[in-house]
């Protein structure tokens, strides 16, 4: 329609429960208020109209004869319709309330009530739709009376895609190769920072070990354990990013390659910012902002893996391998090793928050399922929906 | 030093038929032998300790005895004091005692030109070189000059001859404390200036005496260095780490640490790790061969290790008395352990979190409660001019 000069798509018609008066009843109001609009109708509010009248009745037993379109002067249009049966023709208008007082000419305690109610109650942007019935006497005399209003409210469509009832599809995103690995790292990751605090403070071990117990031995084999673990999370994730089959757990879902996909970036990026809620980009599995995040935190677990090795490495200088990182140590200072080893911690337990608080987000604000896929290894989409990397 | 006459180690002469004319034992001998074996790690070697020391003793009584330079630059002369207590045999004594040391500032007699003519005669012939010290380079080497000359002219003169070159002590490795951030002086170590040969490296802040003579019994016995790390440093010496033989290491692995020099655990002995003690970084063979006779070593005394045995360790291994260097904080000027940075990005992190949350809920609040934008209805006779007056209106 002309009146409006956005997309269809975003106008949004809500129709409130019909009020009628003089004893009729919400559904033949609704019903005369669909059958008031014109034949092959594209306006919205008809069209609202017609969708919820045609839930109470079907409308293929009326016929349209007449169509008297709206007239600024009167403020109101006339349609002729025919029941197709019994041959039973009306006449409905439909208008600003006043205009179809004005025609139906109602008791006085109808017509104050309904101008009262018309002012008073539309509220929020709602208006009163008045719907009048006429018939026409033999000797052509037109009779005519009110049967009430609709309150219709037309607003621009804001995006709660969440809201709306929606058709999913369930989306397979990662293997369970990828699921496991990651929640055996999560739980090396956990071991290893624990026992990596307590072995470099001291502080709770202190006083609680009375006598010769091998406390710390034990944590330092737990950790060097951990460690070796997760250097074999670690090869088996780079293996994966060059043999998965699955193509979000490929070497190039590490980074944003395409020119969109680095606007997505920004979008990601401010949407997050600004707390803006189910906005496109849309992505099955890791969206710019993320693969750029998570890329960065397998960097700073290869970095702590580096370093650890290299600090355990001290033990056996002359080894094949570690004689290597005993050089890296040289190169650096053990103690800034040890440094950056324990700084590295810090950032994954300050990572850790930020994730799970953004997994959490996405599951129950967002509605993108991020959280399930690392479970359950798939995602409820909504039928429709765009998405980048499909 | 002059060779003295009456009855000195004399250029033909083995150094076995030397110790008999001296009246050591051959039992004395060949204990000699044997510590030292145990010195350079021979246990592990396959035949055990036992055929090492006998391969030492026969190689050990055919050397020759050689002329030995021993310059000194830019140092505190710790080292050679170090060395000077290298008495803990009489075997040991002769080894120092009766190495031609043909020149050292420290010890020779003759000073001024006779010193000078002296070296200059020595460097023609071949020789051992042993250096304290670094080489400062800038201003031209003037930060330490001998005899009018730079110390990088002295060593390269030195250097041309020598059939072996041993730095002795952290500032002949790599320039020590004068190498330390921001290094005025430009001071370098022997293996910067010396490239063309492998330079071994006795490493400490001083080295101790036992793993300089025992690097020179070993090059007495072979003729060639012993095995080097990567840092040129004697793997007999320098192979383990200091924490690896603690005495205190059961209060390590069983996690009782001084909390401060002098507490209840420090009194009862418990590991200094807390207190900063770098034995766990640093290769060095205290913890075993130890002091001045094999009397004690720091940790054994109740200090902390500072690593001294380690690469600029004045710059790497600090602070001395904790775990781990701190973080300057920018625009603080605050120094901060890596722990209350990480304990801040935590919470920082977990802050973000709450109010990120916190925004998410007002925002979907908004969202829900915000009026949206009304449209003009057409089956209500709006047009579009219309609506533009109303807004004008």
């Amino acid at each position: 329609m002309s009146l409006y000069d956005i997309p269809e798509s975003e106008i949004r018609i809500e129709l409130e429960d019909p009020v009628p008066f003089g004893g009729k009843k919400k559904r033949e109001l609704l019903i005369a208020a669909a059958l008031g609009a014109p034949f092959g109708t594209g306006d919205p509010v008809d069209l609202a109209l017609l969708s919820a009248a045609s839930k109470k009745e079907d409308l293929r037993h009326y016929e349209q004869l007449a169509f008297t379109p709206l007239e600024p002067q009167l403020a109101r249009s006339v349609a002729r319709v025919r029941r197709v049966d019994s041959g039973e023709e009306v006449m409905i208008a439909r208008g600003e309330v006043d205009g179809i007082l004005y025609l139906c000419h109602p008791d006085e305690a109808t017509r104050y009530r309904a101008e009262m109610q018309a002012e008073m109650r539309m509220t929020h942007g709602f208006r009163a739709l008045g719907i009048g019935r006429g018939s026409v006497a033999p000797d052509g005399s037109e009779r005519w009376e009110f049967l009430g209003y609709i309150p219709v409210r037309a607003t621009r469509r804001k995006s709660r895609r969440i809201e709306e009832p929606a058709e999913f599809r369930y989306v397979p995103v990662w293997d369970w190769q990828l699921r496991v690995l990651h929640w055996f790292s999560v739980f090396l990751i956990l071991i290893l920072s624990a026992t990596g605090l307590l072995m470099g403070s001291g502080r709770l071990v202190y006083g609680g070990a009375e006598g010769f117990t091998n406390y710390l031995s034990w944590l330092r084999l737990v950790h060097f354990v951990a460690g070796w673990l997760l250097l074999c999370a670690a090869i088996l994730r780079i293996a994966g990013l060059f043999l998965a089959s699955n193509q979000f757990q490929r070497w190039y879902a590490l980074f944003p390659v395409r020119m969109r996909d680095l606007k997505n970036l920004v979008q990601v990026a401010l949407n997050y910012l600004f707390c803006r809620f189910d906005r496109p980009p849309h992505y099955i599995g890791h969206n710019p902002l993320q693969q750029v995040a998570y890329t960065a935190i397998f960097g700073v677990g290869l970095l702590a893996l580096f370093t650890g090795f290299a600090l355990y490495a001290l033990y056996d200088p002359g080894n094949l391998v570690f004689r290597y990182f005993v050089m890296f140590d040289d190169l650096v200072g053990v103690q800034y090793v040890r440094l950056v080893h324990q700084f590295v911690m810090w950032i994954f337990l300050a990572f850790i928050p930020i994730h799970v608080y953004l997994s959490v987000r996405a599951d129950t604000v967002e509605r993108e399922g991020a959280l399930s896929s690392i479970v359950s290894g798939g995602r409820w989409c909504r039928k429709g929906t765009h998405f980048e990397d499909a | 030093m002059n060779e003295s006459m009456d009855g000195g180690w004399s250029g033909g002469e083995g150094f076995r038929d030397y110790l008999a004319r001296r009246g050591v034992t051959r039992r004395d001998f060949l204990s000699f032998c044997g510590r030292m074996a145990v010195l350079f790690g021979a246990a592990s070697l396959p035949g055990g300790g036992r055929a090492f020391a006998k391969d030492v003793a026969e190689r050990l009584s055919g050397a020759k005895r050689p002329s030995v330079i021993y310059l000194q630059l830019q140092e505190c002369t710790g080292c050679v004091e170090s060395l000077l207590r290298s008495g803990s045999s009489p075997v040991d004594r002769l080894v120092l005692e009766q190495i031609s040391l043909d020149y050292n500032e420290l010890l020779m007699a003759p000073s001024g030109t006779a010193a000078e003519e002296v070296l200059k005669e020595a460097e023609g012939r071949p020789h051992l070189l042993l250096v304290n010290g670094s080489v400062p380079l800038n201003a031209d080497g003037a930060y330490c000059t001998i005899g009018g000359d730079s110390a990088l002219n002295v060593l390269k003169r030195a250097a041309q001859k020598a059939s072996a070159v041993i730095a002795v002590g952290a500032c002949a490795e790599y320039g020590c404390v004068q190498a330390a951030s921001p290094n005025l002086t430009g001071a370098v170590g022997v293996s910067d200036v010396i490239t063309d040969r492998p330079v071994v490296n006795i490493s400490g802040c001083p080295p101790i005496a036992e793993t300089i003579t025992a690097t020179l019994t070993y090059y007495l016995a072979y003729g060639h260095p012993p095995p080097l790390d990567g840092n040129g440093r004697p793997l007999f010496a320098y192979g383990q780490r200091i924490h690896d033989k603690c005495p205190r290491r059961a209060s390590f692995d069983a996690g009782q640490f001084a909390d401060s020099f002098d507490d209840d655990n420090a009194r009862q002995g418990h590991c200094l790790y807390r207190l900063g003690c770098k034995g766990p970084a640093t290769f060095a063979p205290c913890a075993t061969v130890e002091w001045n006779m094999g009397q004690s070593f720091p940790i054994k005394a109740g200090h902390p290790c500072l690593g001294c045995t380690e690469r600029h360790f004045y710059d790497r291994m600090t602070p001395f008395y904790d775990r781990l260097p701190g973080f300057m904080v920018p625009g603080l000027g605050v120094e901060a352990t890596a722990n209350t940075i990480g304990i801040a990005a935590v919470a920082a992190s977990v802050g973000g979190v709450a109010v990120h949350s916190a925004a998410t809920v007002i925002a979907k609040k908004r969202a829900k409660k915000a009026r949206p934008e009304t449209l003009p209805l057409a089956v209500l006779g709006d047009t579009e001019k219309r609506e533009e007056q109303d807004k004008k209106t």
